[in-house]
């Protein structure tokens, strides 16, 4: 099975991650992060893996208690469309005169050799 | 079938044909000419087809490792989408994905990027790799492709 990832996984994955670098970089235990929240060890372990969806109010006590924004703690939204491709919008855009110049020098070019060969 | 899963399997199957996942062993293969050109700078690569012949274009401007994702994102479109006559692919500033104008095509693009990545860092051999040595930024620089390219890899393969 190559890909199994489902977006919820991913979200709590990706918090996970940051959640345990922010832990890493405070030097601290997963017990100190549980008497933050006021959970058990195994929680946080889960919570760092992804594993178990956290409270949103346990992300506001370590927000809090780190004096962070939230936002510090949750996954970019282009880290998400990276993984899910399907809820990247695309962008309607136009190539400029200057873009388009410079591909159809690029085009000229190959039909100037290719016509060189025949 | 996903299009991630399609164009890692693709990828595969190019890769076992050429026995390397050599970029330059990968294009000989496939009998594409590939030339660095002068682009306006948000184009990063273009895949061109007339007759039966397949050119690559790709920014020079760009640095080494990005030049080497754009060629294997246009050999995507080469094996996936070759019923397409036209990619131009423009990137809109970095570290976004890749997109044409039309809807259609967009999907397309995410599919090229995908296989890209399959080419550039194969699953098998990233595993292997990995269990050896977990630093993002040692493997990216084996496999000679930016640190986001790899991180996203890795993420993908379920590794990170």
């Amino acid at each position: 099975m190559l890909y199994t990832t489902t977006l919820e996984n991913t979200v709590y994955k990706l918090i996970g991650t940051k959640l345990k670098k922010l832990r890493l970089e405070k030097d601290l235990t997963q017990d100190d992060i549980a008497q933050i929240i006021g959970s058990s060890k195994a929680s946080i372990a889960n919570y760092e893996k992804g594993d178990q969806a956290i409270y949103i109010s346990d992300l506001y006590k370590i927000a809090l208690h780190f004096n962070i924004d939230i936002l510090e703690l949750l996954p970019r939204i282009d880290d998400i469309k990276n993984q899910f491709p399907e809820f990247a919008i695309p962008a309607a855009s136009e190539l400029t005169a200057n873009e388009k110049a410079s591909l159809d020098k690029f085009v000229k070019k190959i039909k100037t050799e290719f016509e060189k060969e025949e | 079938m996903s299009i991630r899963s399609r164009a890692e399997k693709t990828a595969e199957q190019l890769i076992n044909k050429v026995k390397t996942n050599d970029l330059s062993a990968v294009v000989n293969y496939l009998k594409i000419n590939v030339t660095k050109e002068k682009f306006a700078n948000k184009i990063s690569g273009v895949f061109y087809k007339i007759d039966e012949k397949f050119f690559i274009g790709v920014n020079e401007d760009h640095p080494e490792q990005r030049q080497r994702f754009t060629i294997a994102h246009e050999i995507g479109h080469y094996c996936l989408h070759e019923a397409s006559f036209f990619h131009y692919d423009h990137e809109k500033k970095e570290g976004e994905l890749f997109f044409r104008a039309e809807d259609r095509i967009s999907l397309d693009e995410v599919e090229a990027n995908h296989f890209a990545a399959a080419l550039l860092m194969p699953r098998k051999l990233i595993e292997e790799d990995f269990l050896k040595n977990q630093s993002v930024s040692f493997l990216a620089s084996k496999y000679k492709v930016s640190e986001d390219a790899m991180r996203y890899r890795l993420i993908n393969l379920g590794l990170m």
